[in-house]
């Protein structure tokens, strides 16, 4: 009988620590993982995982506004070779200094450099560069790249100006939420 | 409700030599630490690492805030060499970035210790001109004369803890005033000061109450935050809401980073001069 009740409150101080770890972990519970990353988005966002090459996500707005997000791995080139890239992807005229703004941090162990521009995009046709570029007035774009010691992560919005301005602080802590696995 | 302790920090105890010789070098110079008076749960790690905060002052505050283990009464401290002993305990400890805090002193009308503070920073300097002075200051009841006197004398860093958000402020610092701590950091901004400020978690506020501090606290043009766990030092102090979890803390130290902190430390025991040396070092590289 001893044995019986000695069982039993093992059993149930076993079963009181798992129910107060769970609540202790469930405030992380809202990080989501894709491959080798994870990361905290916000709401409004609408998140899918990509099958396409290069690509981790594909994200829009849940509003359905002209606004897309892709989160890319393993594309060549340096975190500032690809913000040039991206600055080359708007009409030169309509870069005014104003209009381009690039920052660097660094947080643990990753280097982050964002930038933040609007005007004229042109819209590159990866598939055939040739071909004549898609013009989109007042545009906008975020991009962010990531720089871990042995691997790094590119982020790109583009959208209309509006859109993309409004949610240039979701995006900017989206960017710094991301970490390796 | 049972508060669930699975977060709790646990504490490193060990000492070495180097805890030896700053509990030495801290006696012989018959000088106070916030370490020790507030029974700081990094005194180990950072006196290991030969490192403390230098409490001027005294060791009796006119404020008994509910978090805080100094002793509260009516000081009699009135000391005019410690700003002398203050410089002679950094050179003897070789520090290359030292942290100064103080008891308020509410009972020193129209100072508030800000003579001594000053005296402290200049004489800290002029003994050691290659050390970087960190302050930690009370808000002198933002009397301007005793603010503008301590600013003036230049501190590397200038920081006055705002503590927690606004909503718990009146409940765990009584006698202080939390836009009054806000308008000690805009004056140290306007005076040109790199400024730094820091606050608990745990004692019953919301995430996203952390976070609209912070970036209140970012528009001011703060430029380096702290986040750290609030700990009950007695049982007549304050009790613990919630021990927040490290990727709670994580969180807060990337938001922190993507609203435009230059530096943040976050983390269970992060203290306002937890690891200051390092925080130091990393801004004046941003220079």
């Amino acid at each position: 009988m001893n044995r019986i009740l000695t069982y039993s409150i093992i059993i149930g101080f076993c079963l009181f620590i798992s129910y107060i770890s769970i609540n202790g972990t469930n405030q992380i519970a809202n990080r989501s993982v894709v491959e080798t990353i994870s990361y905290k988005a916000p709401d409004t966002w609408n998140i899918n995982k990509s099958e396409k090459q290069f690509r981790l996500l594909e994200i829009t707005l849940n509003t359905g506004e002209d606004f897309s997000l892709v989160v890319f791995s393993n594309i060549q080139g340096t975190a500032d070779q690809n913000i040039q890239r991206w600055i080359g992807q708007f009409k030169k005229d309509e870069l005014l200094e104003d209009n381009v703004l690039v920052q660097k941090d660094s947080l643990d162990n990753k280097y982050i450099t964002l930038l933040e521009m609007y005007g004229t995009y042109e819209v590159p046709n990866m598939a055939n560069p040739s071909q004549e570029k898609v013009i989109k007035n007042d545009y906008g774009l975020l991009g962010g790249v990531i720089e871990f010691p042995n691997s790094l992560y590119f982020i790109k919005a583009v959208g209309i100006n509006s859109i993309i301005s409004e949610n240039s602080d979701n995006f900017r802590e989206f960017v710094y939420s991301i970490r390796l696995n | 409700m049972i508060q669930s302790r699975i977060n709790k920090p646990k504490i490193n105890i060990t000492t070495d030599e180097n805890y030896k010789f700053v509990r030495k070098t801290i006696q012989e110079s018959y000088l106070n630490t916030v370490c020790a008076e507030a029974r700081c749960p990094n005194i180990y790690e950072c006196w290991n690492r030969r490192t403390a905060t230098l409490m001027i002052l005294g060791d009796t505050c006119t404020r008994a805030c509910g978090f805080c283990s100094v002793k509260t009464g009516k000081p009699t401290w009135s000391d005019p060499m410690e700003p002398y002993r203050v410089a002679q305990a950094v050179k003897r400890m070789n520090l290359r970035h030292v942290v100064i805090t103080s008891v308020d002193r509410d009972d020193m009308k129209n100072d508030y210790g800000s003579t001594i503070w000053a005296q402290t920073i200049l004489q800290t300097r002029k003994i050691n001109p290659k050390c970087t002075i960190e302050v930690l200051t009370p808000d002198f009841k933002a009397h301007q004369e005793s603010l503008e006197r301590v600013f003036e004398t230049k501190p590397d860093i200038f920081s006055h803890n705002i503590e927690c958000i606004e909503r718990i402020s009146k409940a765990v610092r009584a006698q202080a005033n939390w836009n009054r701590s806000l308008s000690v950091l805009k004056d140290s901004i306007k005076f040109g000061l790199r400024t730094k400020t820091g606050i608990m978690v745990g004692l019953g506020e919301t995430v996203g109450e952390v976070k609209d501090t912070m970036k209140q606290i970012v528009d001011l043009g703060v430029q380096i935050f702290t986040i750290g766990q609030y700990l009950q030092p007695t049982k007549n102090h304050l009790a613990v809401q919630e021990y927040v979890s490290k990727e709670q803390f994580e969180d807060y130290k990337e938001f922190g980073k993507s609203i435009g902190f230059k530096i943040i430390e976050s983390g269970p025991l992060v203290r306002s001069s937890y690891h200051a040396d390092e925080q130091a070092r990393a801004i004046f590289n941003q220079r």
